[in-house]
């Protein structure tokens, strides 16, 4: 009895901490854009280049690694869709096959976790370091809100580029991976764009952009949540990196298998299965 | 000129402040005091003293206890309202406060930049500074390439830039060279010329300001003593 009481009572207490911790991040997500609309004195321009540096090294400098990977993801992905659907005699379903695996699940589950490994542990330990250093408590004794200053243009510039990145996976995944297999397969281009163009649909880019800017926003406010959780110490910068890491890919995996779960679920009752 | 939307401090005051830490030091005890425009006072304890600066400029909460500027407390105030209080308070670091990812001369336009100050008027000020500590052939550096007295001194002349009403200075003479601090006392002394500049600093070497007007403060057990040192005169200042 006491046993099966200490399981609930540890259970209980990991559920709290867990609420407590995603009210925090989203609350810090709340008063960084709340700084920016209500704080009239701060100056965008300061913002904006921030923003745009933010930009620069989680995008732009992820091209190749994330052009390298959609490459190879996107061969192998047609190469042995390809060979399994032409046996079971269901090639023309080859489009719906990689809007689902590649637009829907592959591209933004890797573009995420390309991000927190680059991007996500720079941010963590930037901030951790700024903490140590008295940076923050610098910005605030010149009038300026961290919040919009540090918090606010990475999540921007983190969206912004977490959306960009997944769109570019996606289209070298599925223009490159025919190339590379088209080696392997005679696969008719028109028939290859063809059948991607009919399996496309609206709900697709939505379903996308939503599992996009929300991994986003998640990945960039969990980062900079735990970089700004350090106190005095730089040994605590790496501990509170490698949570930031940890945590941002619970939060971006839970929020995908959500997602996911609840558009078949959607698809299944439309097909009056459920 | 001054940029930003700024008040004027008539009254600085610390009521009945207490400071603890979790494991139990007691930093401050129930300390009281006021400061007025253009008063000078110094603090001496170290740690204990650069909290009450911290204090003052709102980078520390009191566990218990006030900090009012002109009767207002500032806990109470959110970031934005503080703000106008806070283009007054210049506080300076003793140690780091310099942002690491900007040049020497990006730290000093920073607070400029930010609260949209013309640029033209940034760069005269800021040219100003760094003609004052001698900075400008570390202007185009980084914090990390430059010695340790240069990011002390940029971040002292970041905060002069801006110009306040009240100068908080953490330890300022520390690893200075005589030289450098008769200018940082020059500056402060042209600048009382004009308006009245409140000047509180927390450091143990008040030898260095012995020909000016101040009192000394330490601190016993977390309460605030009035110190009545004899003032030393220092050849060559």
């Amino acid at each position: 009895m006491n046993a099966t009481l200490r399981l609930a009572d540890d259970i209980g207490h990991r559920l709290m901490n867990m609420f407590s911790y995603t009210f925090s991040v989203l609350s810090m997500i709340y008063l960084s854009f709340r700084t920016v609309m209500f704080d009239q004195a701060q100056g965008f321009r300061a913002i904006f280049s921030v923003v745009s540096a933010q930009i620069y090294f989680t995008g732009w400098q992820a091209l190749p690694l994330i052009g390298a990977l959609a490459l190879a993801t996107g061969a192998v992905v047609i190469m042995q869709s390809t060979a399994q659907l032409s046996r079971l005699g269901g090639a023309g379903m080859l489009g719906e096959l990689l809007v689902a695996v590649i637009v829907r699940e592959i591209g933004p589950l890797i573009t995420a976790l390309i991000v927190i490994a680059r991007s996500g542990t720079a941010v963590a330990s930037e901030l951790g370091n700024m903490k140590v250093n008295r940076e923050t408590e610098a910005l605030e004794a010149m009038g300026i809100n961290p919040l919009s200053y540090i918090v606010f243009p990475r999540i921007v510039g983190g969206i912004v580029s977490v959306v960009c990145l997944a769109f570019y996976f996606v289209l070298i995944a599925l223009l490159g991976g025919y190339l590379v297999s088209y080696f392997f397969h005679d696969l008719s281009f028109v028939f290859y764009t063809d059948t991607l163009a009919q399996a496309l649909t609206p709900f697709d880019v939505w379903f996308f952009l939503l599992k996009n800017i929300f991994g986003g926003t998640f990945i960039f406010v969990v980062c900079c949540y735990q970089g700004l959780l350090v106190k005095e110490s730089p040994s605590e910068v790496p501990q509170v990196t490698t949570k930031a890491v940890v945590n941002s890919i619970i939060y971006v995996v839970g929020f995908n298998l959500i997602l996911s779960l609840l558009s078949y679920v959607e698809q299944l009752t439309r097909y009056g299965i459920l | 000129m001054k940029f930003g939307n700024r008040v004027d401090i008539k009254e600085i005051e610390l009521r009945n402040v207490c400071l603890r830490e979790g494991n139990g030091v007691i930093w401050l005890d129930d300390v009281s005091v006021k400061f007025q425009p253009g008063q000078t006072a110094f603090f001496k304890g170290e740690q204990v003293a650069s909290n009450i600066l911290k204090l003052a400029a709102g980078l520390l909460t009191p566990t218990l206890g006030q900090v009012l500027i002109n009767g207002n407390d500032i806990h109470e105030m959110d970031f934005e309202e503080f703000l106008p209080y806070r283009l007054n308070l210049g506080y300076t670091f003793n140690l780091g406060g310099i942002l690491n990812n900007r040049t020497i001369k990006e730290n000093l336009m920073l607070p400029f930049l930010y609260h949209g100050a013309p640029i033209e008027f940034a760069e005269k000020e800021v040219q100003e500074i760094l003609d004052l500590f001698e900075l400008n052939r570390y202007q185009d550096y980084r914090p990390a390439g430059v010695p340790g007295v240069v990011r002390k001194l940029a971040c002292i002349g970041r905060t002069l830039a801006v110009t306040p009403q009240v100068l908080l200075m953490d330890d300022p003479t520390s690893s200075m060279k005589p030289n450098v601090v008769k200018r940082l006392k020059s500056w402060i002394e042209e600048r009382r010329e004009e308006a009245p500049l409140t000047v509180l600093v927390a450091s143990d070497h008040d030898e260095f300001f012995s020909d000016w007007n101040y009192q000394v403060y330490g601190i016993e057990n977390g309460r605030l003593k009035t110190l009545d040192e004899p003032r030393k005169k220092v050849a060559g200042l």
